[in-house]
């Protein structure tokens, strides 16, 4: 640099971030080593933050692309007020040596709220996410996954605010054995809506952890809970499909138990290559 | 590092500090960052520019009574705040005093243009904001500040939040300029909740289904509506660039309200219908954290049909938005030159017509202006310019055939006098027996071949009501009011009628003989028409008064009717004593009754009903949040310095508790009576109580309160019970229908020694619609007008001392007993007898008399033992039936410790009906005429409505005169209870 400039906050939290990308180094070993699609990959159902902040990220590194969609449902009669979200986007990860970034392509969400029987529904484009994923210790059997994602403001749902967020963030992987996974992973997302003379912050920690079961090629299962304090206790599973190559096939649900998160249903369909 | 790594470090650098940088984006704009007590929304309509040669302005708080515009529905009182200029004055209400639909103060309670130098004239009930149609989308005010920048402007900055979403934060500013027409407001909402949230940012306008007509300039709208169903609310939304509203009272103000959020936000999203509109911002997904703004120009136009308003609006458009109108001059007059007449309820519409097909076609076209000619018959109309405008005129109610397109291309067009032919006119003078003028009422109908519906009228199709044929003014106005009139102090009343052949009644209540003189109308004639009423003595019993409990004006939401039209209304259908029950206002019509000069021949106490509004009540088993239907309190003290003038806040209360409340507004000792307490709904507010916990009359009210619907009667929180009223309604108004079920939970709480008096109300909110006196109370107890006792009276009316009737006269004594609460043993059981007359007017059908004893009917007289009057329109055969009839026939296979009631019911037999569902009352009549009630007379019928009120009669039946004067009239008429104490241990119920 010619000349120095004061560091913001976001700034020193880039140069940390070059810090932890150029810490990393590659290493051929590790539960990653294998390659097979699918491996190091949590159950990503949404919990409605955009572009899945809060949502466990993998623990692997990949070149992959997926379509990803996403519903969720609640009903809540005590109130008369029910919604209903569904949501299509991309997401590509793109392998650079052990570490890797991760975008989510602002894709068409739709969404429905009655209040009692004033009702309303809008198709608008949500919001983006860049993603940077960089493995800090790593052993024979696990692997752990520091990440930072920056939320792109792209939403248009908006009426005169915006969306901002940042998620730095842990997952993860532990295997237990040539068919077995444990995942967990700690993210503490942070948003930020911001109108006209006032930003209205939002913090989403969450916890999750996953089992994941993988009998054949084709075909796992994982299983799993995460933990919003506060917001919810949510229970989850996805079904996993491997039928050719790279491809697969990934369909979860979460039905979120207590807390502030009134959700009743929400599930999630992945289809995507893994390992281009 | 390598290359890719330090372009993505980069990258990630760049990304954050653009982050970081956002907050300098956020400058504040009023309160869309939320409400943090200081913000203020920026000033509405901001292109928006007038002048004139003295401006005015002013804000401040009302500290004295009587600071209060005139308008039937000026509501004023000390504490809320004005904000007026040279063209109008608007009133909020305070913090503390809220009205009808809204939780809090800070709605607008009135809008007045300014009279030249005296008072103004307010038609509105109330606009309030709200975001949905729960009771927790309303805004709940809680603070006001007032803004003086004078002489730029006046402002009252109001604070609140959803009442029932408390992390939505609400900020509406009223800014008053001078010379401007309007008040400019700017509504900010801030979601600050944490979930997504469809809001309808809207004013709400509450007509109450018999004021104002609302109305959209869009294609096949006009004053016409389609219904508005609450379940199915997105059909009837619609877009607008503006909305008004016309009164039915003459002279009273319209309404107007534009868009004015700039470029982006010139049209305003909505529904109409004659109970309430919304309008504002379209229906809007809010995410949290984000905000919206709604702004609007909230004008006032002085009378004269719609122009007031719409002209002001359309000129807005114009400043704003840039959107040519031009104004149009003319008058309306006759062949001769002469100004049209203002009987004859001439009214311009000017629209725009459809591209397709008929340029005329309702369907089609598009309404932009309505137009009342004045005195000298002269119209100024803004409309569009640029466009093709068509112009109907209406006269009686009815359109001319004839259109008329205007020409022109200025900004100021001269239409040609719109020439019409005089309509005929009907001159009626009512006297009665010696001579002297009579203060009747008139009422005209077809006469045999004449069809109805070439004579019916509406506003340009808004209340468009059956029997109002000939149509001779608005239905819910003043006199005169559908198709009849009140007669003035000099016995007469000059008319403009369709042409047509009518008869022509004279009546003046059901204790007066009935006139009627066949006359032909034609075009420009006047036709004379002398009919002689004469009081029937005899008929009524010495020491009785008429009472109708249960009565509206133009103080209530729903009522147009003007202060001195009910006041005449009185004396047309000799009434003695009345209750005035407007809807959550006390009303006294001092000042009427004083201006007539009928301080002698009317007594009316101050009271109220009061109607729920905001949804709070949840009985057992109940998904929606309910009200408790409505009650009527008097006498209660009137204070014109107080909110309601005086009426205690009634929302939120279940029924025990509101009557605490009620109680310490009674002047002495008060009445508490239940109205129509298994009516049906309006607008999702059961207006029964018994209909909100689902009564069934066939099953017992547990001993104390439980969670089950009849449990509810039996709730207390600490004072009364909601079985704590004095006397239910038995009949309300003229229907058959509710007859039927409100004598069977009146029987049902008898039965269970739940004993309360019986009444008879009209609960007439117009000259037309519902008929002041039908039915009424005949109070007993050797009461005289010129000596009342009010105090006694009332207390004779507490203890059930009457029999209601919309009719016939029961005079009936057991042992010299009168039907009343008090219980009483026979004393010879043996020889004692029910000494039974029934009396009718000869127009009033007399075929049954039944005697209920126990909620069953004992004995029926009908045929040849009940006499009938050769003439309905003489005074002789008064006397229908006169006998006694033994009490131990009436009370055979009772038990004989076990006590007794006995109630008389006489009139025509109880209308065929059939409870087809099971619920305990009949829901069915014979819909298809099989003369057989089954499923088969449902076909076709939605669930509540498969009960049809009779047709009205041929001429030759002898229901039809009652039916002309009231419609819908049944003969009927019924007792209190006689009590008849056969046991040792009191009176007690004998059981269901």
């Amino acid at each position: 640099m010619d000349r120095p400039r004061p560091l913001t906050a976001a700034a020193a939290l880039a140069v940390g971030v070059a810090c932890i990308l150029h810490a990393s180094t590659a290493r051929a070993e590790g539960p990653c080593a294998s390659g097979r699609p699918g491996g190091g990959v949590p159950v990503r159902v949404p919990i409605f933050a955009p572009a899945d902040f809060a949502v466990p990220q993998e623990a692997c590194a990949r070149t992959s692309v997926s379509i990803e969609g996403r519903m969720g449902v609640l009903v809540a009669e005590s109130d008369f007020y029910g919604s209903v979200l569904a949501g299509l986007a991309l997401r590509a990860t793109l392998k650079l040596g052990d570490a890797w970034v991760s975008a989510w392509v602002p894709g068409l969400e739709y969404r429905f709220v009655a209040n009692a029987t004033v009702e309303k529904d809008a198709t608008s484009l949500g919001a983006g996410a860049l993603g940077l994923h960089v493995p800090i210790a790593r052993g024979r059997r696990y692997q752990l996954v520091a990440y930072g994602r920056a939320l792109v403001p792209t939403e248009t749902i908006f009426v005169s605010a915006s969306r901002y967020g940042a998620e730095p963030g842990l997952t993860g992987l532990l295997t237990l054995g040539p068919k077995l996974e444990l995942l967990g992973s700690l993210s503490s997302a942070s948003l930020f809506t911001v109108t006209p003379g006032r930003v209205s912050p939002e913090w989403a920690p969450a916890l999750a952890t996953d089992l994941v079961y993988r009998p054949s090629r084709g075909f796992g299962v994982a299983m799993g809970a995460g933990l919003r304090p506060l917001a919810s206790f949510d229970p989850h599973a996805q079904l996993r499909f491997y039928p050719y190559r790279g491809l697969q096939i990934g369909l979860g649900a979460v039905m979120p138990i207590g807390g502030r998160d009134r959700t009743n249903l929400a599930g999630a369909l992945s289809i995507g290559w893994d390992g281009l | 590092m390598n290359r890719p790594r330090a372009a993505l470090a980069v990258s990630f650098g760049c990304a954050f500090a653009w982050l970081a940088a956002f907050r300098g984006c956020a400058a504040p704009d009023g309160c869309l960052g939320g409400d943090d007590g200081a913000c203020t929304p920026r000033t509405a309509c901001a292109t928006l520019a007038y002048s004139c040669a003295s401006p005015k302005l002013e804000a401040r708080r009302i500290t004295e009574a009587g600071d209060r515009d005139d308008g039937a529905d000026a509501l004023a009182a000390v504490g809320d705040i004005v904000l007026q200029n040279d063209n109008f004055r608007l009133v909020l209400d305070g913090l503390g005093a809220p009205h009808y639909l809204a939780p809090s103060g800070g709605a607008v309670l009135d809008f007045s243009p300014r009279g030249a130098g005296g008072k103004g004239d307010d038609e509105l009930n109330q606009v309030f904001q709200a975001v949905g149609i729960l009771p927790g989308d309303a805004v709940r005010y809680t603070r006001i500040d007032l803004e003086d920048h004078a002489p730029d402007s006046v402002a009252a900055v109001l604070r609140g939040v959803l009442d029932g979403r408390p992390r939505v934060t609400v900020v509406t500013r009223y800014e008053v300029r001078p010379c401007e027409p309007g008040v400019r407001v700017r509504t900010e909402l801030f979601h600050g909740g944490k979930e997504p949230e469809t809001f309808f940012l809207s004013d709400g306008f509450y007509w109450g289904g018999r004021e104002s007509a609302p109305f959209t300039p869009v294609p096949g709208r006009g004053f016409r509506h389609p219904d508005l169903d609450l379940l199915e609310l997105d059909k009837s939304f619609v877009v607008q660039p503006f909305f008004a509203a016309k009164p039915q009272r003459e002279g009273a103000p319209s309404y107007a309200i534009v868009a004015c959020g700039g470029a982006r936000a010139q049209t305003l999203s909505g529904f109409h219908s004659d109970s309430i509109s919304a309008i504002g911002l379209p229906r809007q997904l809010v995410m949290p954290g984000d905000s919206l703004a709604l702004e609007r120009f909230f004008v006032v136009g002085a009378g004269g049909g719609l122009a007031g308003s719409v002209n002001a609006a359309l000129d807005a458009r114009e400043k704003m938005f840039g959107e040519p109108t031009m104004l149009a001059r003319g008058r309306v007059v006759h062949p001769d030159g002469r100004p049209i007449s203002r009987s004859e309820q001439a009214s311009l519409l000017f629209f725009e017509p459809g591209l397709r097909g008929d340029p005329d076609a309702t369907s089609e076209r598009t309404p932009w202006n309505e137009a009342v000619p004045d005195a000298r018959g002269e119209y100024v109309v803004r409309i569009p310019r640029g466009r093709r405008i068509r112009v109907e005129v209406q006269v009686l109610g009815r359109p001319l055939p004839e259109r008329r397109e205007l020409s022109g291309a200025g900004a100021t067009v001269e239409v040609p006098d719109i020439v019409l032919p005089e309509a005929g006119r009907l001159d009626v003078e009512v006297v009665d027996a010696q001579g002297k003028a009579l203060l009747g009422e008139i009422v005209l109908t077809p006469t045999r071949g004449e069809a109805a519906g070439a004579t019916r009228g509406s506003i340009h199709g808004a209340f468009d009501v059956e029997h109002c044929t000939p149509y001779l003014g608005p239905p819910h106005g003043g006199s005169p009011a559908c198709n009849r009139a009140l007669l003035d102090s000099t016995g007469h009343v000059s008319l403009a009628v369709p042409t047509g052949t009518y008869w022509v009644y004279a009546t003046q209540g059901p204790f007066a003989t009935l006139a009627r003189a066949e006359v032909t109308i034609r075009p420009g004639i006047a036709a004379p028409v002398r009919l002689v009423v004469e009081k029937l003595t005899g008929l009524v019993p010495e020491g009785a008064l008429s009472a109708d409990f249960h009565v509206h004006g133009g103080a209530s939401f729903d009522s147009s009717l003007p202060d001195l039209d009910r006041a005449r209304s009185f004396v047309a259908s000799a009434v003695d004593v009345l209750a005035a029950t407007d809807h959550d206002v006390v009303s006294t019509y001092e000042r009427a009754i004083h201006e007539l000069g009928f301080g002698d021949r009317v007594r009316v106490m101050p009271g109220a009903e009061t109607t729920g509004h905001v949804l709070f009540y949840r009985p057992p088993g109940s998904d929606i949040p309910k009200v408790v239907g409505h009650y009527n309190f008097w006498p209660i003290r009137h204070d014109t310095a107080l909110p309601r003038n005086g009426m205690p806040y009634d929302e939120l209360l279940e029924p025990g508790p509101l009557f605490d409340r009620m109680a310490t507004a009674f002047v002495g000792t008060g009445v508490i009576q239940f109205n129509h307490p298994l009516a049906g709904s309006s607008f999702g507010r059961d207006e029964g109580f018994l209909t909100a916990i689902e009564f069934d009359a066939r099953k017992p009210v547990p001993a104390e309160p439980s969670a089950s619907g009849p449990g509810q009667l039996r709730r207390r929180a600490g004072g009364r019970s909601a079985l704590d009223y004095h006397v239910q309604e038995v009949m309300n108004g003229t229907g058959t229908h509710p007859f039927h079920d409100y004598r069977l939970a009146w029987f049902s709480f008898l039965n269970q020694g739940i004993v309360r008096g019986g009444t008879a109300n009209s609960d007439s909110h117009t000259l037309a619609a519902e008929i002041m006196g039908y039915p009424r109370n005949l109070v007993l107890g050797g009461h005289s007008l010129a000596t009342l006792d009010l105090e006694r009276f009332n207390a004779d009316v507490r203890n059930g001392h009457m029999i209601g009737t919309n009719g016939p006269v029961i005079v009936a004594s057991v042992e010299g007993h009168d039907p009343s609460l008090t219980p009483f043993k026979p004393k010879a059981l043996a020889t004692a007898t029910l000494d039974l007359e029934v009396r009718a007017a000869p127009w009033i059908p007399v075929e049954e008399i039944r005697v209920i004893v126990n909620g069953r009917v004992k004995r029926v007289i009908q045929g040849a033992a009940l006499s009938r009057p050769k003439d309905p329109f003489g005074k002789d055969g008064l006397m229908r039936f006169a006998g006694k009839l033994p009490i131990a026939e009436l009370v055979a296979g009772l038990a004989p410790e076990n006590d007794a009631w006995i109630v008389v019911e006489a009139g025509l037999p109880l209308y065929p009906a059939a409870d087809l569902d099971d619920d305990g009352y009949p829901e069915t009549t014979d819909n298809n005429g099989d003369g057989v009630i089954n499923q088969f007379d449902r076909r076709g019928y939605d669930e509540d409505e498969g009960y049809l009120e009779p047709r009205r009669p041929k001429e030759t039946d002898p229901r039809f005169h009652a039916q002309v004067v009231a419609p819908g009239h049944w003969s009927t008429a019924f007792t209190n209870p006689w009590l008849l104490d056969f046991g040792k241990d009191g009176w007690t119920g004998p059981g269901l």
